[in-house]
Protein backbone atom coordinates (compact mmCIF):
# COMPACT_ATOMS: atom_id res chain seq x y z
CA UNK A 1 0.00 0.00 0.00
CA UNK A 2 2.93 2.63 1.20
CA UNK A 3 4.18 1.46 -2.39
CA UNK A 4 1.06 2.88 -4.11
CA UNK A 5 1.08 5.96 -2.41
CA UNK A 6 4.89 6.10 -3.41
CA UNK A 7 4.22 5.69 -6.88
CA UNK A 8 1.19 8.51 -6.74
CA UNK A 9 3.23 10.83 -5.03
CA UNK A 10 6.15 10.67 -7.64
CA UNK A 11 3.61 10.60 -10.52
CA UNK A 12 2.34 13.86 -9.02
CA UNK A 13 5.44 15.23 -8.63
CA UNK A 14 6.63 14.05 -12.35
CA UNK A 15 3.24 16.18 -13.39
CA UNK A 16 4.13 19.01 -11.53
CA UNK A 17 7.99 19.34 -12.31
CA UNK A 18 7.27 18.53 -16.35
CA UNK A 19 4.38 21.39 -16.24
CA UNK A 20 6.51 23.94 -14.59
CA UNK A 21 10.37 23.05 -15.94
CA UNK A 22 11.60 21.87 -12.54
CA UNK A 23 12.77 18.60 -11.41
CA UNK A 24 9.72 18.33 -8.52
CA UNK A 25 12.15 17.44 -5.74
CA UNK A 26 11.47 20.20 -3.95
CA UNK A 27 7.86 18.56 -4.00
CA UNK A 28 8.66 15.36 -3.60
CA UNK A 29 11.44 15.48 -0.80
CA UNK A 30 9.45 17.16 1.70
CA UNK A 31 6.62 14.90 1.68
CA UNK A 32 8.92 12.14 2.05
CA UNK A 33 10.27 13.48 5.19
CA UNK A 34 6.96 14.60 6.57
CA UNK A 35 4.95 12.03 5.88
CA UNK A 36 6.55 8.94 5.09
CA UNK A 37 9.41 9.56 8.31
CA UNK A 38 12.18 9.04 5.32
CA UNK A 39 15.58 9.71 6.37
CA UNK A 40 16.47 13.35 5.00
CA UNK A 41 19.26 11.61 3.40
CA UNK A 42 17.31 8.87 1.68
CA UNK A 43 15.11 11.35 0.57
CA UNK A 44 17.54 14.07 -0.82
CA UNK A 45 18.74 10.86 -2.82
CA UNK A 46 15.64 9.61 -4.21
CA UNK A 47 14.63 12.92 -4.88
CA UNK A 48 17.35 13.00 -6.96
CA UNK A 49 17.07 10.29 -9.21
CA UNK A 50 13.20 11.44 -9.24
CA UNK A 51 14.56 14.63 -10.79
CA UNK A 52 17.01 12.82 -13.22
CA UNK A 53 13.73 10.52 -14.30
CA UNK A 54 11.58 13.74 -14.52
CA UNK A 55 14.40 15.37 -16.87
CA UNK A 56 14.64 12.29 -18.53
CA UNK A 57 10.95 11.91 -19.64
CA UNK A 58 10.08 15.29 -20.08
CA UNK A 59 13.10 15.94 -22.74
CA UNK A 60 12.94 13.39 -24.54
CA UNK A 61 9.34 15.06 -26.25
CA UNK A 62 10.71 18.52 -25.41
CA UNK A 63 14.01 18.24 -27.38
CA UNK A 64 12.47 16.75 -30.23
CA UNK A 65 10.11 19.99 -30.09
CA UNK A 66 12.87 22.52 -30.48
CA UNK A 67 11.88 24.15 -26.99
CA UNK A 68 15.05 22.82 -25.78
CA UNK A 69 18.52 25.08 -26.38
CA UNK A 70 21.05 22.51 -26.94
CA UNK A 71 23.74 25.02 -26.51
CA UNK A 72 22.78 27.24 -23.71
CA UNK A 73 21.99 24.43 -21.54
CA UNK A 74 25.49 23.10 -22.18
CA UNK A 75 27.05 26.45 -20.92
CA UNK A 76 24.92 26.60 -17.90
CA UNK A 77 25.52 23.67 -17.31
CA UNK A 78 29.01 24.21 -16.76
CA UNK A 79 28.46 26.18 -13.69
CA UNK A 80 25.58 24.31 -12.13
CA UNK A 81 27.81 20.78 -12.44
CA UNK A 82 30.50 22.34 -10.36
CA UNK A 83 28.18 23.58 -7.93
CA UNK A 84 26.40 20.52 -7.67
CA UNK A 85 29.70 18.85 -6.92
CA UNK A 86 30.50 21.33 -4.69
CA UNK A 87 27.16 20.92 -2.63
CA UNK A 88 27.19 16.84 -2.63
CA UNK A 89 30.29 17.01 -0.92
CA UNK A 90 29.11 19.40 1.69
CA UNK A 91 25.77 17.37 2.51
CA UNK A 92 27.78 14.10 3.56
CA UNK A 93 28.90 16.83 6.38
CA UNK A 94 25.88 18.74 7.40
CA UNK A 95 23.35 17.91 10.33
CA UNK A 96 19.93 16.70 9.15
CA UNK A 97 18.06 19.71 11.33
CA UNK A 98 20.72 21.92 9.22
CA UNK A 99 18.98 20.42 5.91
CA UNK A 100 15.39 20.68 6.83
CA UNK A 101 15.40 24.18 8.26
CA UNK A 102 17.24 25.63 5.19
CA UNK A 103 14.44 22.64 2.99
CA UNK A 104 12.01 25.14 4.89
CA UNK A 105 13.24 28.51 3.97
CA UNK A 106 14.05 27.73 0.63
CA UNK A 107 10.37 26.38 0.08
CA UNK A 108 8.96 29.98 1.15
CA UNK A 109 11.02 31.49 -0.99
CA UNK A 110 10.05 29.19 -3.94
CA UNK A 111 6.15 29.76 -3.44
CA UNK A 112 7.02 33.96 -3.63
CA UNK A 113 8.89 32.97 -7.21
CA UNK A 114 6.07 30.75 -8.07
CA UNK A 115 3.56 33.18 -7.44
CA UNK A 116 4.73 36.60 -8.94
CA UNK A 117 5.86 34.29 -12.07
CA UNK A 118 4.13 36.03 -14.95
CA UNK A 119 1.06 35.22 -15.64
CA UNK A 120 1.43 35.28 -19.32
CA UNK A 121 4.25 32.91 -20.19
CA UNK A 122 5.38 35.24 -23.14
CA UNK A 123 5.35 37.98 -22.10
CA UNK A 124 8.75 38.38 -22.27
CA UNK A 125 9.61 36.57 -25.84
CA UNK A 126 11.59 38.72 -28.05
CA UNK A 127 10.83 38.36 -32.21
CA UNK A 128 14.09 40.01 -32.97
CA UNK A 129 15.97 38.00 -35.51
CA UNK A 130 18.36 35.81 -34.31
CA UNK A 131 22.11 36.23 -34.42
CA UNK A 132 24.55 35.39 -31.21
CA UNK A 133 25.73 31.72 -30.29
CA UNK A 134 23.23 31.42 -27.38
CA UNK A 135 20.24 32.79 -29.30
CA UNK A 136 17.42 29.75 -30.43
CA UNK A 137 13.83 29.75 -31.76
CA UNK A 138 10.83 27.11 -31.85
CA UNK A 139 8.20 26.80 -33.11
CA UNK A 140 4.73 27.42 -30.85
CA UNK A 141 1.76 25.05 -31.81
CA UNK A 142 -0.60 26.58 -28.98
CA UNK A 143 0.54 29.43 -30.70
CA UNK A 144 0.65 28.21 -34.35
CA UNK A 145 3.83 30.30 -34.84
CA UNK A 146 7.60 30.21 -34.84
CA UNK A 147 9.54 32.04 -32.17
CA UNK A 148 12.88 33.61 -32.12
CA UNK A 149 14.69 34.84 -28.70
CA UNK A 150 17.91 36.13 -28.26
CA UNK A 151 19.98 35.40 -25.16
CA UNK A 152 21.32 38.49 -23.14
CA UNK A 153 22.61 38.69 -19.32
CA UNK A 154 24.52 35.57 -19.73
CA UNK A 155 26.96 36.11 -16.37
CA UNK A 156 23.61 36.32 -14.13
CA UNK A 157 22.67 33.45 -16.07
CA UNK A 158 25.72 31.32 -15.11
CA UNK A 159 25.75 33.06 -11.58
CA UNK A 160 22.58 31.72 -10.76
CA UNK A 161 23.04 27.99 -12.46
CA UNK A 162 26.23 27.95 -9.80
CA UNK A 163 24.18 28.93 -7.39
CA UNK A 164 21.21 26.53 -8.24
CA UNK A 165 24.11 23.75 -8.83
CA UNK A 166 24.90 24.04 -5.11
CA UNK A 167 21.59 23.94 -3.81
CA UNK A 168 20.62 20.89 -5.99
CA UNK A 169 23.91 18.83 -4.36
CA UNK A 170 22.88 20.41 -0.45
CA UNK A 171 19.34 19.55 -1.45
CA UNK A 172 18.94 17.00 -3.73
CA UNK A 173 16.51 19.46 -6.06
CA UNK A 174 17.27 20.09 -9.05
CA UNK A 175 17.13 23.79 -8.95
CA UNK A 176 14.91 24.62 -11.61
CA UNK A 177 12.52 26.84 -9.52
CA UNK A 178 15.40 29.67 -9.78
CA UNK A 179 16.83 28.94 -13.05
CA UNK A 180 13.59 29.08 -14.98
CA UNK A 181 12.17 32.50 -13.43
CA UNK A 182 16.04 34.11 -13.86
CA UNK A 183 15.94 32.61 -17.48
CA UNK A 184 12.88 33.96 -18.33
CA UNK A 185 13.15 37.62 -16.80
CA UNK A 186 16.51 38.34 -16.89
CA UNK A 187 17.81 36.71 -20.08
CA UNK A 188 14.98 36.29 -21.83
CA UNK A 189 14.62 33.38 -22.88
CA UNK A 190 10.55 32.71 -23.33
CA UNK A 191 9.31 30.92 -20.52
CA UNK A 192 8.70 27.68 -22.51
CA UNK A 193 12.20 27.36 -24.02
CA UNK A 194 12.92 28.11 -20.13
CA UNK A 195 11.31 25.37 -18.58
CA UNK A 196 11.86 23.35 -21.31
CA UNK A 197 15.88 23.97 -21.11
CA UNK A 198 15.99 24.20 -17.69
CA UNK A 199 14.12 20.73 -17.07
CA UNK A 200 16.92 19.61 -19.85
CA UNK A 201 19.45 20.82 -17.44
CA UNK A 202 17.92 19.48 -14.31
CA UNK A 203 18.88 15.45 -15.06
CA UNK A 204 22.35 16.47 -16.03
CA UNK A 205 22.78 18.33 -12.56
CA UNK A 206 21.16 16.08 -10.31
CA UNK A 207 23.40 13.44 -12.18
CA UNK A 208 26.50 14.88 -10.60
CA UNK A 209 24.84 14.35 -7.07
CA UNK A 210 22.80 11.23 -7.60
CA UNK A 211 26.31 9.29 -7.80
CA UNK A 212 27.95 10.71 -4.39
CA UNK A 213 24.09 9.32 -2.98
CA UNK A 214 24.61 6.12 -4.42
CA UNK A 215 28.26 5.64 -3.69
CA UNK A 216 27.29 6.40 0.17
CA UNK A 217 23.93 3.97 -0.46
CA UNK A 218 21.13 6.61 0.56
CA UNK A 219 19.25 5.62 -2.36
CA UNK A 220 16.92 2.90 -0.76
CA UNK A 221 16.04 0.61 -3.84
CA UNK A 222 12.39 -0.66 -3.78
CA UNK A 223 10.89 3.22 -2.58
CA UNK A 224 12.93 4.90 -4.81
CA UNK A 225 11.52 2.11 -8.03
CA UNK A 226 7.90 2.74 -6.86
CA UNK A 227 8.80 6.42 -6.68
CA UNK A 228 10.31 6.50 -10.23
CA UNK A 229 7.81 4.50 -12.39
CA UNK A 230 5.03 7.28 -10.97
CA UNK A 231 7.47 10.20 -11.85
CA UNK A 232 7.91 8.54 -15.48
CA UNK A 233 4.33 8.52 -16.16
CA UNK A 234 3.53 11.87 -14.56
CA UNK A 235 6.56 13.35 -16.63
CA UNK A 236 4.76 12.14 -19.58
CA UNK A 237 1.13 13.41 -18.80
CA UNK A 238 3.00 16.83 -17.88
CA UNK A 239 4.31 17.56 -21.23
CA UNK A 240 1.16 16.61 -22.87
CA UNK A 241 -0.49 18.67 -20.77
CA UNK A 242 1.81 21.70 -21.42
CA UNK A 243 1.07 21.92 -24.65
CA UNK A 244 -2.66 22.05 -24.00
CA UNK A 245 -3.30 24.06 -21.19
CA UNK A 246 -2.22 27.60 -19.34
CA UNK A 247 0.17 26.76 -16.00
CA UNK A 248 -0.94 30.36 -14.68
CA UNK A 249 -3.54 28.67 -11.81
CA UNK A 250 -1.68 25.16 -11.27
CA UNK A 251 1.65 27.30 -10.50
CA UNK A 252 -0.43 29.50 -8.12
CA UNK A 253 -1.69 26.88 -6.39
CA UNK A 254 1.61 24.62 -6.19
CA UNK A 255 2.92 28.26 -4.15
CA UNK A 256 0.00 27.91 -1.75
CA UNK A 257 1.27 23.88 -1.17
CA UNK A 258 4.60 25.57 -0.66
CA UNK A 259 3.84 27.62 2.04
CA UNK A 260 2.21 25.21 3.97
CA UNK A 261 5.30 22.89 3.68
CA UNK A 262 7.70 25.47 4.06
CA UNK A 263 5.81 26.94 7.29
CA UNK A 264 5.99 22.65 8.46
CA UNK A 265 9.33 21.85 7.39
CA UNK A 266 10.25 24.92 9.79
CA UNK A 267 8.65 24.25 12.09
CA UNK A 268 10.15 20.57 12.50
CA UNK A 269 13.35 22.04 12.11
CA UNK A 270 13.14 23.76 15.11
CA UNK A 271 11.15 21.37 17.22
CA UNK A 272 14.03 18.77 16.61
CA UNK A 273 16.79 21.12 16.85
CA UNK B 1 24.60 23.43 -42.16
CA UNK B 2 22.46 24.28 -39.91
CA UNK B 3 22.66 27.97 -38.64
CA UNK B 4 24.52 29.20 -35.59
CA UNK B 5 21.47 29.97 -33.85
CA UNK B 6 19.56 26.51 -34.04
CA UNK B 7 20.19 23.23 -33.04
CA UNK B 8 20.99 20.86 -34.99
CA UNK B 9 17.86 18.42 -36.03
CA UNK B 10 19.34 15.14 -35.98
CA UNK B 11 21.27 16.35 -32.87
CA UNK B 12 18.02 16.71 -31.19
CA UNK B 13 16.32 13.59 -32.56
CA UNK B 14 19.20 11.45 -31.35
CA UNK B 15 19.17 13.30 -28.05
CA UNK B 16 15.44 12.23 -27.99
CA UNK B 17 16.08 8.49 -28.94
CA UNK B 18 18.46 7.88 -26.40
CA UNK B 19 16.54 10.10 -23.15
CA UNK B 20 13.44 7.36 -24.53
CA UNK B 21 15.78 4.21 -24.83
CA UNK B 22 17.02 4.94 -21.14
CA UNK B 23 13.62 6.00 -19.77
CA UNK B 24 12.31 2.42 -20.59
CA UNK B 25 15.37 0.45 -19.80
CA UNK B 26 15.67 1.41 -16.57
CA UNK B 27 11.26 1.80 -16.09
CA UNK B 28 11.50 -2.11 -17.20
CA UNK B 29 14.38 -2.90 -14.57
CA UNK B 30 12.67 -0.95 -11.72
CA UNK B 31 9.30 -2.51 -12.70
CA UNK B 32 10.38 -5.59 -12.36
CA UNK B 33 11.94 -4.73 -8.92
CA UNK B 34 8.56 -3.81 -7.64
CA UNK B 35 6.95 -7.09 -8.79
CA UNK B 36 10.02 -9.69 -6.96
CA UNK B 37 9.49 -6.99 -3.73
CA UNK B 38 5.72 -7.69 -4.37
CA UNK B 39 6.61 -11.72 -4.74
CA UNK B 40 8.72 -11.34 -1.55
CA UNK B 41 11.95 -11.68 -2.67
CA UNK B 42 13.70 -8.61 -1.81
CA UNK B 43 17.43 -9.76 -2.46
CA UNK B 44 15.68 -10.48 -6.60
CA UNK B 45 14.42 -7.00 -5.98
CA UNK B 46 17.19 -5.06 -5.22
CA UNK B 47 18.99 -7.25 -8.20
CA UNK B 48 16.66 -5.73 -10.64
CA UNK B 49 15.99 -2.13 -9.27
CA UNK B 50 20.06 -1.38 -8.83
CA UNK B 51 21.06 -1.63 -12.23
CA UNK B 52 17.47 0.22 -13.20
CA UNK B 53 18.45 3.32 -10.86
CA UNK B 54 22.45 3.15 -12.44
CA UNK B 55 21.02 3.34 -15.86
CA UNK B 56 18.55 6.31 -15.12
CA UNK B 57 21.17 8.18 -13.37
CA UNK B 58 23.35 7.34 -16.09
CA UNK B 59 21.14 8.72 -18.68
CA UNK B 60 21.96 12.04 -18.87
CA UNK B 61 26.02 11.35 -18.49
CA UNK B 62 25.53 9.55 -21.91
CA UNK B 63 23.12 12.64 -23.17
CA UNK B 64 26.07 14.80 -22.40
CA UNK B 65 28.51 12.47 -24.53
CA UNK B 66 26.01 12.52 -27.32
CA UNK B 67 25.60 16.17 -27.09
CA UNK B 68 29.50 16.63 -27.29
CA UNK B 69 30.30 14.41 -30.45
CA UNK B 70 27.33 15.93 -31.94
CA UNK B 71 29.05 19.65 -31.76
CA UNK B 72 31.97 18.03 -32.29
CA UNK B 73 31.02 16.44 -35.94
CA UNK B 74 29.49 19.63 -36.73
CA UNK B 75 32.38 21.41 -36.09
CA UNK B 76 31.00 23.84 -33.55
CA UNK B 77 34.31 23.07 -31.26
CA UNK B 78 33.14 26.04 -28.89
CA UNK B 79 30.08 23.89 -27.64
CA UNK B 80 31.64 20.83 -28.38
CA UNK B 81 34.12 21.73 -25.82
CA UNK B 82 32.25 23.09 -22.80
CA UNK B 83 30.05 19.92 -23.34
CA UNK B 84 32.93 17.85 -22.66
CA UNK B 85 34.04 19.81 -19.57
CA UNK B 86 30.53 19.16 -18.07
CA UNK B 87 30.99 15.01 -19.25
CA UNK B 88 34.61 15.32 -17.27
CA UNK B 89 33.08 17.03 -14.37
CA UNK B 90 29.90 14.37 -14.31
CA UNK B 91 32.84 11.56 -14.43
CA UNK B 92 34.66 13.06 -11.80
CA UNK B 93 31.38 13.00 -9.71
CA UNK B 94 31.06 9.56 -10.35
CA UNK B 95 34.77 8.67 -9.15
CA UNK B 96 33.98 10.84 -6.11
CA UNK B 97 30.37 8.62 -5.41
CA UNK B 98 32.57 5.87 -5.33
CA UNK B 99 35.35 7.04 -3.43
CA UNK B 100 33.37 8.88 -1.16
Amino acid sequence: MELLVLSLLGAATGLLGALLGIGGGVFMIPMLVLYFNTPVAHAVGMGLVAVIATSNSAGSVNVGQGTVNLRLGMVLELATVLGALAGALLAGRAAPNILIGLFGILLAVFSVLMWRSPADPNDSRLDSEPSGPLDGEYFDAAENRRVRYHMKALPIGMGVSLAAGALSGLLGIGGGVFKVPVMHLYCGIPMKAAAATSNFMIGVTAAASAFLYLGRGQIPTVPTAAVVLGVLVGAWAGTTLNRKITDRAVRRAFSLLLVLLSMQMIFRAFHDA
Amino acid sequence: MTPEHLDDPELRAHTGWLLRGGSAAAGTLLAGGLLQAALGRPDSAAAWILPGIVIMITTPVARVALIAAGFGRQGRWRFCAVSAAVLFLLIGGIFLGRHH
